[in-house]
């Protein structure tokens, strides 16, 4: 008796079908993390939540104005805080959802909201 | 006959495209507070079905009296107070306890990590005293004074009092703020929650998270505030890092960080960032310290005896890493 063969011509698209399928869910599947969608900023104990949409923002805090640029990348960084030493600007612009930055004199605190991507649970620095 | 290979094979590729994926993640708590002069982060898992915020909160309640006992910003901290008057009858023994292994650590650490510094880092502008006017760095004549007056001889411990040397300031700074981190973590751990609790990047976790998995660190590139050096994978303990970048002001095109050296009372110049896994947070974050202070040889044999591990970024940029604290490749 022949044998059957492997796969006949209507195998093949189901194959590749499950194939797609899989390597779909693998990539972009539940639970992937998308970019962040909002500023949540926090002065003197309150907060409030801003959209990502390219500014200057002035944000008063304990000690006077700090100046926030959220540049149109979606990223945010301090340009200027009332304080001596501006440590906060040296510290680079946040760009992805769970990263946050603080002008600890003035009581500044920048986080950016979404999911959080990546793989890291904090940085030791 | 039925043909079931090709079948067979399509699953088999489904289930380890999806296995080679990993279980789907459960999203962790995370809450943020500025405690200590610092940024504090808690990062925490628990069990299904159990809220974790009620321990995040007792974890921050918890560090925010360690504040109030340690801070020697607030005037009314009891060490505050101490450091004002130079004695303190009947101190919390909190602060009695602390202060005694932080001396002991010091002594471990051969002076290199010295918590008597603090009149000294006030004249650097780096305490709750800085001088008035634009920073610039002090002098010789300015600083011999602060430092005669600093080291560990020059503080008192008695069953009723602890008396300080005039002139003679302490600065808990790193040891209270690592205490402080593990007494959240230690919270969070009664509370059966697993986290991890990062104050300013220097940070300890309950355990491994729920499953198993470690907590992943980045260790920040001493030059490249976005870049990583590479990551720490943390089941237990703690991670500090001390760098020349935290806190620091430029003058003449020369910069002046806040980790002083104890010997001239001005910034050790040996290394541009050290990174250290300790017991504890406490000892993590004054190690740091201590074998960023010292030279390198120094350095590494203290390291040694304490049995930890640790990695130097050396200031001379064309020298190499040095350490047994292995990283693994950045994500």
């Amino acid at each position: 008796m022949r044998r059957p063969p492997f796969a006949t011509a209507w195998d093949v698209p189901v194959l590749l079908a499950l194939v797609a399928a899989a390597l779909l869910v693998a990539r972009w599947g539940v639970g992937r993390r998308g970019p962040p969608t909002s500023l949540h900023i926090t002065t003197g104990g309150e907060g409030r939540t801003v959209d990502l949409e390219a500014r200057i923002l002035e944000i008063s805090g304990d000690r006077g104005t700090s100046r926030v640029e959220v540049d149109a990348a979606g990223g945010v960084r301090f340009l200027e805080s009332p304080c001596p030493q501006q440590l906060c600007r040296t510290l680079g612009p946040i760009s992805r959802a769970g990263e946050a930055v603080v002008c600890v004199p003035n009581r500044v605190l920048l986080e950016l909201e979404g999911e959080s991507s990546g793989d890291l649970d904090a940085v030791t620095q | 006959m039925k043909r079931w290979a090709p079948w067979l094979t399509s699953l088999a590729l489904v289930l380890i495209v999806l296995w080679a994926r990993g279980p789907r993640r459960r999203p962790a708590f995370r809450q943020r507070s500025l405690l200590m002069d610092t940024l504090v982060t808690i990062t925490a898992q628990a069990p299904e079905g159990v809220d974790p915020a009620p321990a995040v909160a007792a974890a921050f309640s918890r560090m925010k009296q360690v504040e109030e006992t340690f801070s020697s910003y607030r005037a009314e901290a009891a060490l505050a107070r101490l450091n004002a008057t130079g004695r303190l009858a009947k101190p919390p023994e909190e602060l009695r306890q602390l202060l005694e292994a932080s001396l002991a650590l010091s002594r471990r650490a051969e002076g290199r990590y010295d918590p008597t510094l603090g009149a000294v880092a006030n004249l650097w502008g780096f305490g709750p005293e800085p001088p008035a006017g634009p920073r610039s760095p002090p002098g010789d004549a300015t600083l011999a004074p602060a430092l005669a007056a600093s080291g560990v001889a020059g503080v008192t411990l008695t069953p009723e009092a602890l008396t300080l040397r005039p002139g003679l300031h302490l600065d808990l700074g790193g040891y209270a703020k690592g205490y402080a981190v593990d007494e959240a973590v230690r919270v969070l751990r009664e509370h059966g929650v697993a986290g991890l609790v990062d104050a300013g990047g220097d940070m300890a976790c309950t355990g491994p998270k729920p499953g198993g998995a470690p907590w992943r660190v980045g260790v920040r590139h001493p030059r490249d505030p976005e870049g990583l050096l590479g990551v720490v994978s943390l089941t237990e303990g703690a991670v500090a890092t001390s760098g020349d970048y935290e806190r620091y002001f430029e003058h003449d095109g020369k910069r002046y960080h806040h980790l002083l050296d104890p010997d001239t009372g001005r910034p050790a110049r040996h290394h541009t960032q050290v990174t250290v896994r300790a017991p504890t947070c406490a000892q993590a974050d004054a190690w740091a310290t201590a074998l960023f202070v010292a030279a390198p040889a120094q350095a590494q044999e203290l390291a040694r005896a304490a049995g930890l591990r640790a990695l130097w970024v050396p200031s001379d940029p064309a020298s190499p890493r040095t350490g047994d604290l292995v990283l693994e490749p950045r994500p």
